[in-house]
């Protein structure tokens, strides 16, 4: 018995450090890392700039005291803009700053210390104004966390070109992982309260949700506005998203990589038709991180090949003008 | 070691105890994590209502807060927004309307937050704490010298969807009968507390 227990937690023991520990290449993460940063560039000079003064300007809506009351139930809260002179001016620059680290995370510059000023800065906006967040902020603010310990500055970065590292080299992918379990966690806990809902489960949520104007994006042509359209959209968001809670993780590249691509255009069309901010980019890039490395390298090599080829023809081709040939 | 990650091209790497203790550090990390994200989603319940209050600042402190719940359990079934009530010192009355306010025009990526602000924050009753801020926010904007408002009533508007029984199409739907309208907490503005500002 004792030998069989024994047994069991050194086999928990070898998965946990299988998923958690097993080196991989940086690849994944850094490309995750380009898409995300963009994401989060756009973010804070379209999404957090046009009406940035009315919540974190100096005569904001709700002065710091009420949502330290409210929010932070005088707790504890991490928000830089405190220290900063309370100025308009300022509050801006903390905007900018923002944005900078954020494309500082998109190019690989100092990367590690990109991350976390951005994590720390995006945190205090966050922390800041919070009525103001959604879904897509959470989300954003814990990957910049766990992007700090990630090797996401590894390869395709300023970084590696100032400090070139072997492409073999592979590092422990546990702020990886957490990304993608989390991720996973986000649709299984949307599955089980959508499941909690009668309109998912009547089918009547897709109606419902197409008739809200300060979401919808489009207007449903009315030959498909049926009830039988919505039940069935309804019905197949909540399929779609229960299988997205395990289907990423199958080693079956086919099957992963058809479900990858089935959640990337649930995404974008849900993008196309409400309009939540930048919510569903940042689920889009967090799915390249269950793609291979092995498949993202080929996909460069390709890349590179066919640009080398592109540029080798156009040397040639302006060669041959200049010598009249 | 590089940077913190453990590079695998040694091949007593494996054994070190640094890195024994290092992957035992951060599976504690992994396991209080998830933890804390567990806590936060789980429902409400006694062992949840008891370790909540030691939980939230590190929430907080680290802005690990799990809100997955966009378009559930139930999706809201009434297109709302908030205006606002001014009375001045002569009884005259002013009706402020937000932004974009009533077109609904928020699709746009750059007013996603005032949407979030105007729809789902300051009209509804669980923000009702931050209605007098409101209030005073809004005096401050339309303050005159001379006809400085007296009173301000923040107004909840909702325009109910017709039910899916009485299925209707979307290009059918009129959104011009407001169903309720609810003057919520009206707030006296006193004059010392008001000063001079903006709001675009």
């Amino acid at each position: 018995m004792t030998s069989r227990f024994k047994l069991l937690c050194s086999d928990i023991c070898a998965r946990w450090n299988s998923f958690w520990f097993k080196p991989q290449s940086a690849l994944p993460v850094s490309v995750f890392r380009i898409g995300f940063g963009t994401v989060m560039l756009f973010s804070l000079l379209v999404q957090f700039r046009r009406d940035y003064l009315l919540f974190f300007g100096a005569n904001a809506v709700f002065p710091t005291s009420s949502i330290d009351l409210n929010e932070w139930n005088r707790g504890p809260a991490f928000d830089l803009l405190l220290l900063l002179p309370s100025e308009d001016g300022f509050r801006i620059g903390f905007l900018y700053f923002s944005a900078l680290m954020a494309f500082f995370v998109t190019i690989g510059l100092a990367t590690r210390f990109s991350s976390l000023m951005l994590f720390l800065c995006y945190l205090s906006l966050c922390n800041h104004f919070p009525i103001v967040l959604m879904g897509g902020d959470n989300f954003a603010r814990i990957i910049s966390l766990f992007l700090i310990f990630t090797p996401c500055g590894k390869r395709l970065s300023i970084d590696c070109l100032i400090n070139p590292v072997s492409s073999v080299q592979l590092y422990t992918p546990w702020a990886q992982r957490v990304i993608q379990v989390q991720l996973c966690v986000i649709y299984l806990v949307n599955v089980i309260y959508k499941f909690a809902g009668e309109q998912w489960r009547d089918g009547s949520a897709v109606y419902y949700a197409t008739r809200l104007l300060d979401y919808t994006r489009i207007s449903i042509p009315p030959f498909i506005d049926l009830p039988a359209v919505s039940k069935m959209l309804t019905w197949s968001t909540l399929a779609l998203e229960t299988s997205f809670i395990f289907v990423f993780w199958i080693p079956n590249k086919r099957i992963r990589y058809a479900m990858l691509l089935s959640a990337f255009l649930f995404h974008l069309g849900l993008d196309f038709c409400f309009g939540l901010g930048p919510f569903e980019w940042f689920f889009i890039t967090s799915l390249i991180l269950f793609i291979s490395a092995e498949d993202i390298e080929t996909l460069l090599s390709q890349v590179r090949a066919k640009t080398l080829k592109t540029s080798a023809s156009s040397t040639l081709s302006s060669t041959a003008q200049s010598t009249g040939t | 070691m590089d940077d913190n990650h453990i590079t695998y091209n040694s091949q007593n790497a494996e054994n070190s105890d640094i890195q024994r203790v290092g992957r035992i550090i951060i599976s504690l990390i992994i396991v209080a994590y998830f933890s804390i994200v567990l806590i936060q989603v789980s429902p409400s319940g006694e062992i949840r209502d008891r370790v909540k209050p030691y939980v939230d600042p590190i929430i907080l402190l680290f802005g690990l807060k799990q809100r997955w719940n966009l378009f559930s359990p139930d999706i809201r079934i009434m297109n709302q927004y908030a205006t606002c009530l001014i009375t001045f010192r002569d009884g005259s009355i002013k009706l402020y309307e937000w932004p974009e306010n009533r077109k609904f025009s928020f699709s746009n990526i750059e007013r996603n937050q005032l949407r979030k602000f105007v729809v789902d924050g300051v009209s509804e009753p669980h923000y009702a704490a931050y209605w007098p801020d409101t209030a005073r926010f809004l005096a401050r904007a339309n303050w005159n010298v001379d006809n400085p408002p007296v009173l301000v009533e923040p107004t909840f508007n909702g325009m109910n969807v017709p039910s899916f029984a009485t299925y209707k199409k979307q290009s059918d739907m009129s959104f011009s009968k407001i169903d309720h309208r609810t003057v919520q907490l009206p707030f006296f503005v006193r004059h010392h507390e008001m000063s001079r500002g903006g709001v675009r």
